[in-house]
């Protein structure tokens, strides 16, 4: 994979005009697939919403891994961590759905499962991002 | 073999996803990361509210099964992000400490409940109850 010292000059170039169509058709083919994803994880629903949370700890794990990829100069890296960031993840996790159950959570006076819910959606995706990155800096060396 | 969900709704939940998607990848185009997240996160709640209380008001809209699949589970969900949010935290706690970080994180949480609430609101008339 060619490989460039400074990170800007490659986003400069992989995001320029005649690819940024390519960056749009990826990020809505991975986007889609990642919301197919999680529409079957959020079936897994019985105390917590458990797919949901699932779909957005693994999210933030593989954002996590692509981020030191993305930022080590590699080309390839920048356009596939786009499609993968960006599209699998962004369409695999969900802010709107989480705040959509935490809050009939808290409205049916089931405060513990709502409780619950925002904690773990909040730590869960944080720890993930966090091993992600390491994962991802392990594999540069 | 019957699938949950049909065919349909993974078709539906993928078109809605990838225009979700796309225009959350616009935004970031324009916005910095930071402001990219809340306004994704936010205007999305307040959407995915919408949508809901809509289908529960008196002359309901996005009733159907099919407009939740592409509107819902589709469109709002893929434009709205969590994993975003988290590496965002994790970067804000590196370069402006885990104050600030956490500051950012809980209080997008917090909020993304109060958007969610009013789009409910404003598409029912009422606010979420049991």
């Amino acid at each position: 994979m060619p490989r460039d010292s400074a990170p800007e000059r490659v986003r400069g170039r992989v995001f320029s005009a005649q690819n940024f169509g390519f960056l749009v058709i990826g990020v809505a083919v991975f986007g889609g697939l990642g919301s197919v994803i999680r529409l079957g994880l959020s079936h897994w629903h019985s105390y917590l919403p458990w797919g949901i949370l699932l779909g957005n700890t693994l999210a933030s794990g593989v954002v996590g891994f692509v981020y030191p990829l993305a930022h080590s100069g590699s080309v390839g890296w920048v356009f596939w961590g786009t499609l993968l960031a960006t599209g699998l993840a962004g369409g695999l996790s969900t802010f709107s759905s989480w705040a959509a159950q935490t809050l009939h959570l808290m409205v049916n006076r089931e405060s513990r499962q709502g409780f619950l819910n925002f904690v773990l959606n909040l730590a869960l995706p944080v720890i993930a991002a966090v091993a992600g990155m390491i994962l991802g800096s392990i594999l540069l060396k | 073999m019957k699938l949950n969900p049909p065919p349909r709704a993974l078709l539906l939940a993928f078109l809605g996803g990838a225009l979700g998607s796309v225009l959350r990848f616009l935004v970031g185009e324009v916005l910095d990361t930071p402001t990219t997240l809340l306004v994704v996160n936010l205007l999305g709640s307040a959407f995915l509210g919408w949508v809901n209380g809509s289908s529960q008001a008196d002359k309901p809209r996005f009733a159907s099964a099919e407009s939740k699949w592409f509107w819902g589970a589709g469109f709002a969900g893929g434009f709205t992000t969590m994993s975003g949010l988290a590496l965002a935290f994790v970067l804000l706690t590196g370069s402006l400490g885990v104050t600030l970080g956490a500051l950012f994180l809980v209080a997008q949480l917090a909020f993304g409940l109060v958007f969610y609430a009013s789009g409910f609101r404003a598409g029912k008339g009422a606010w979420p109850s049991v």
